[in-house]
């Protein structure tokens, strides 16, 4: 199951983007130290796709 | 099926060394794919990149290479063998995306002086490709002792080599075209 609630809508043509996919990072502390997930020991990043346009964007998993 | 956008493959050339004969494979690539209908691809030589040394990963992440990756559905790497690996420079390229790589297809083409045609560098990077989130096909193109297959001005001499690219193109555009589908209409339940 998708785990954020709310769709992201693309930045590019304003359309609703797919989620995707969820990839497991693991933080350097280049990245502004983002809190980790204590299941993965890490952060889950979700992958989002524009049906219209093809962008990609992500963001951190909310849960 | 007819997309409405064009896929895009771009072909990475990822070997810095001077004389490389990789480079002869990378413009053979490029033009086997700019060949097909419904494709579009460019060159994109890691010489070029100005990418920084002095830093790794993300943090190294080039904005026009960045956007390249945003906008691909597909990569051809060309990757050359050093030493029974693949080429260090092509590794430190990879490395400075992420998101722009996943559920995208990638196919691998090993170039060599000898005579096993980069094979042994393409095993050690298939799990590279897979922690990146690219989908690995499972056609490679071998160019071993690539110094004989062109000549001085870059003509492929043996022609059994554009078959082998044809089942492997054929196999990669498949790919990017379903995960393509995938990215954009499949939501991860």
């Amino acid at each position: 199951m998708a785990t954020s609630t709310s769709p992201m809508i693309c930045a590019g043509c304003g359309q609703e983007m797919n989620h995707h996919a969820e990839k497991l990072i693991h933080p350097t502390g280049a990245d502004g130290g983002s809190p980790k997930d204590s299941v993965f020991d890490g952060v889950v990043e979700e992958v989002h796709e524009c049906p219209a346009c093809g962008e990609v964007a992500s963001r951190r998993s909310m849960s | 099926m007819v997309d409405a956008r064009p896929l895009s493959i771009p072909v990475i050339l990822g070997t810095v060394r001077q004389g490389r004969k990789s480079a002869h494979v990378a413009r053979l690539m490029v033009f086997e794919l700019s060949r097909r209908s419904g494709v579009t691809t460019e060159l994109i030589d890691v010489t070029a990149l100005p990418l920084r040394i002095d830093d790794a990963g993300e943090a190294t992440k080039d904005p026009t290479f960045a956007a390249q990756m945003n906008g691909a559905d597909a990569l051809v790497l060309v990757s050359p063998e050093y030493n029974h690996g693949y080429s260090g420079m092509l590794k430190h390229v990879l490395d400075s995306c992420l998101k722009e790589y996943i559920h995208k297809a990638v196919g691998v083409v090993g170039v060599s002086a000898g005579p096993f045609g980069g094979a042994r560098g393409i095993q050690d990077l298939l799990p590279v490709l897979r922690e990146l989130g690219l989908v690995t096909i499972f056609w490679d193109v071998y160019f071993g002792a690539v110094q004989d297959v062109f000549d001085e001005s870059g003509a492929l001499r043996d022609p059994a080599y554009l078959r082998r690219i044809d089942k492997f193109l054929k196999e990669l555009i498949w790919m990017a075209r379903t995960l393509r589908h995938g990215r954009e209409h499949i939501a991860l339940e």
